[in-house]
């Protein structure tokens, strides 16, 4: 029983190796650039296209390496660079082909730039208004302390032990 | 076994029921012992979690593959280790783990606070009692953990990707962080309910906060470790929505652990303190929800489930109670004191929350712009790394810079001199190391040149810091520079350790940065063809076939490298062929870590007679800085937490 499992076992490693292995040959074949200033075009063009095949990953970084979506996207990519159509070009290829998702960015334009600009927009005017605010506190807190600062001086007395415990306060909370 | 853990799960449900009920009751009729019912009913969920934890681990140590979880992730060939892990690899184990944790976490605040908070305790029961049921309802109604199956011989196995080192303690640190910050929240909540609106629950839970703080902080940081090594894109984070869930709830709570300090030093900001640990908490349930509810797709996400339903219920459920008792408390929650001036040290703290919270809303923005666009236009549209670098690097200049700033004005209300003079040295050291780094980084990469100028001149401030404050301590205790080194951090570790974390962080952004000046070739190589990438040669020597396991063939490439020249250790990139179970291969990255960079290697293809394979490799600057600044942010956070050694020291002065 334990040999018929073993050349069982055997057999169908036999086959999913074989089968692993002719995607594994496709893949042998480089659907990528070989020549450097090649390659970088083709690294920014498939960094901005999204896989989707699932995984939410660009078409450079897809984790499958036999993508049934990115290698031949990646392939088109590489016979279009070697074509020598523009890197704009290429771009717009695959946008009139799968549509604006297709990017990993939104184009700048129409409601998108509500998504850029947002999150910016809103730190800029919350920043400005913690400065009012604080500034508002500031001079209340400015025109209370001299009030106080005038009351002082109507009463004044000889305060230095107060000083003393004062001073020796303010050193410790230094140190905090 | 499978018997009791389900039953243990079912008891737990109706102990979590009582400890809603309980306690309520208690206080309306004023019944102690109905409340320390509720107490013990707590505990008893404790134990029956554990139960049923210990029956699932049964299971998987056993391989009973008549639960459909166990076949789901495990096999017979799967070593130990990764049968441990197995069992938070899918939705139910991982749903159990979190449902344990509660209640341990429950288990220990029940007893820390025996003796004292009593008035705050019946409440905090009822929120983690909340927080409970719906976990034991999930386990119980919608993924069951313990759901039976016809046994098959084997079962499918953990996924490949999931057996490495940093897939076993990524999601366990995560979940801490995530479970950790249900305390807080529910001593805020029951401060609010009761009216005790001082800082008792603050200083109650503070050691909870940095606790659960850390943790998050390590899962996230595990996360994009694991995702370097095994992924093999060569990047470590890519702004996915899971990822962006984790790393929302740490935005906030990095927020809430500074705004508390002006809480406890002025009584003020408390609505606002308590609007970032409700935000917090609502972030970890949103972070859970978008994982599990499959609206959105992620490499991360555990497919699409009923589970998201629960969650997104609790999650309204939470904010409408906590937005209700805001609004109800708000005049009690009102501060009598206000800000001094613009110049100070809780300014600092304003400004930094603005720009961590605005980080967090750009990034829940981004992640959810896609459904939003295609809510107004009806087109989906899709939001990658780009577009979270181009609005998020900003403000985190803004707030790296801030780092550097905050210690440089004192608290209350600093002077201009005062500040001009504090600031002078980090300027010069500053301007000194901008000025070098343009020979070093150059002029084209303008965004990396402001932020290492940025980075220099935090640490230049910290530093300076610490020298000044350590000289000051040798003067008045006449000590030498070690042990008055010694001593100030001993005195005061929160500061201290937040100046760690902070130089952490830095050296983390020096990491990021890095990132600005990688390289990348792809490359067929026969046996004995040599390619270049920057200053590195790559040879590849021979292909050879491997079989470790009956389920696993590993195919690996052994290449020579040299750099300028002079020989480096030889690579060994590999691709496991997973012969049960799993659809792909799986790239195994050899990476040659220095400090100075990392040269990446992954063996993307191979022929069938092994004579050539296809080999991508990247040169990633800086990498390991994010990994060392890691462990100082870790080491920093437990200086933090280490305020016995300050009493001791006062003691014995």
């Amino acid at each position: 029983m334990t040999n018929l499992k073993k050349v069982n076992r055997s057999i169908v490693s036999t086959i999913l190796v074989l089968f692993f292995f002719l995607p594994g040959s496709m893949v042998g074949a480089q659907n990528t650039p070989t020549d450097e200033g090649e390659y970088k075009i083709y690294g920014e063009i498939a960094e901005g296209l999204v896989c989707l095949c699932g995984c939410g990953s660009n078409i450079k970084g897809c984790p499958h390496k036999q993508c049934g979506f990115a290698n031949p996207v990646k392939a088109e990519i590489t016979s279009r660079i070697k074509q020598g159509q523009p890197k704009e070009e290429i771009t717009s290829f695959f946008i009139n082909k799968y549509g604006d998702k297709i990017l990993t960015t939104p184009p700048k334009q129409g409601f998108n730039l509500v998504g850029y600009i947002l999150p910016g927009f809103l730190v800029v005017v919350v920043g400005i208004f913690i400065i009012l605010i604080i500034r508002k506190w500031s001079s209340e807190g400015h025109a209370h302390l001299e009030e106080e600062l005038r009351e002082a001086e109507e009463n004044s007395e000889d305060d230095s032990s107060y000083r003393d415990q004062l001073k020796k306060e303010l050193d410790e909370l230094d140190e905090y | 076994m499978n018997e009791i853990g389900e039953l243990s799960l079912v008891m737990c449900l109706v102990m979590s029921g009582y400890g809603i009920v309980a306690p309520l009751l208690g206080v309306k009729k004023g019944n102690g012992l109905l409340i320390r019912s509720a107490e013990n009913s707590v505990y008893s969920i404790l134990l029956l979690s554990t139960l049923s934890s210990i029956a699932l681990y049964y299971a998987f140590m056993t391989d009973d593959f008549s639960l459909q979880y166990v076949a789901s992730y495990s096999n017979r060939d799967l070593p130990v280790f990764y049968k441990f892990s197995a069992f938070w690899a899918g939705q139910k184990g991982s749903l159990l783990l979190w449902a344990w944790m509660l209640a341990v976490f429950g288990g220990i605040v029940v007893f820390q606070n025996r003796k004292k908070n009593r008035e705050l305790m019946p409440y905090v029961i009822v929120v983690l009692s909340c927080t409970m049921f719906l976990f034991f309802a999930i386990l119980l109604f919608s993924t069951p953990p313990f759901e039976l199956i016809y046994p098959p011989q084997d079962g499918r196995g953990l996924n490949p990707m999931l057996q490495n080192p940093g897939m076993v303690f990524h999601p366990p640190s995560l979940y801490i962080g995530f479970v950790g910050f249900t305390i807080p929240f529910a001593f805020a909540l029951a401060s609010l309910i009761t009216g005790q609106l001082g800082d008792v629950w603050i200083k109650t839970t503070r050691r909870w906060t940095i606790f659960s703080w850390f943790f998050l902080s390590m899962g996230n940081l595990l996360g994009a470790w694991w995702a370097y090594r095994v992924l093999g894109w060569g990047g470590y984070w890519a702004w996915d929505p899971v990822e962006n869930a984790s790393f929302m709830p740490w935005l906030t709570g990095t927020a809430y652990l500074h705004s508390v300090m002006i809480q406890e030093r002025k009584d003020m900001l408390k609505v606002w303190n308590m609007v970032l640990i409700f935000l917090t908490f609502i972030l970890t349930i949103f972070g859970t929800f978008l994982t599990r509810s499959g609206i959105v797709q992620s490499v991360h996400s555990f497919g699409e489930s009923t589970v998201g339903y629960y969650f997104l219920a609790f999650m309204i459920l939470v904010i409408i109670v906590s937005v209700g008792m805001i609004i109800i408390r708000l005049p009690m929650l009102k501060s009598k004191n206000e800000l001094d001036s613009i110049l100070s040290r809780e300014s600092s703290f304003l400004f930094n929350n603005l720009f961590l919270v605005g980080i967090a809303f750009a990034t829940l923005w981004g992640t959810m712009f896609p459904a939003i666009s295609e809510l107004v236009r009806g087109q989906k549209i899709t939001v990658g790394p780009a577009f979270f670098n181009q609005v998020n690097v900003p403000i985190g200049l803004a707030l790296i810079a801030l780092i550097g700033v905050c210690p440089l004005i004192s608290w209350g209300r600093a002077t201009m001199a005062n500040f001009k003079r504090n600031f002078l040295k980090p300027f010069i050291v500053t301007a000194i190391g901008s000025a070098i780094l343009i020979f070093i980084v150059g002029t084209s990469q303008l965004l990396a040149w402001i932020s290492f100028t940025i980075c220099i001149f935090v640490v230049s401030t910290i530093v300076i810091e610490f020298f000044v404050s350590t000289k000051g301590h040798m003067k008045t205790h006449k000590e030498s520079f070690a042990v008055g080194f010694y001593r100030n951090i001993a005195r005061n570790p929160r500061r201290w350790g937040g100046h760690i974390i902070h130089i952490g962080v830095i050296m983390m952004i020096i990491g990021m940065t890095g990132s600005s000046f990688n390289k990348e070739r792809e490359s067929n190589l026969r046996v004995g063809e040599s390619m270049s990438v920057g200053d590195y040669q790559l040879t590849l020597r021979d292909i050879t076939k491997k079989q470790p396991v009956p389920s696993k063939i590993v195919l690996e490439a052994t290449l020579d490298v040299t750099k300028a020249g002079k020989p480096l250790r030889s690579a060994h990139p590999k691709k496991d062929f997973y012969l049960l179970g799993s659809e792909q291969p799986v790239s195994r990255v050899d990476n040659l870590s220095t400090i100075q960079e990392d040269l990446y290697i992954i063996l993307a293809g191979l022929d069938d007679n092994l004579t050539y394979g296809v080999f991508k490799v990247l040169i990633n600057p800086l990498v390991k800085w994010m990994w060392i600044g890691g462990f100082v942010v870790g080491f920093g956070t437990i200086i933090a937490m280490l305020p016995a050694v300050r009493r001791r020291l006062k003691n014995s002065n």
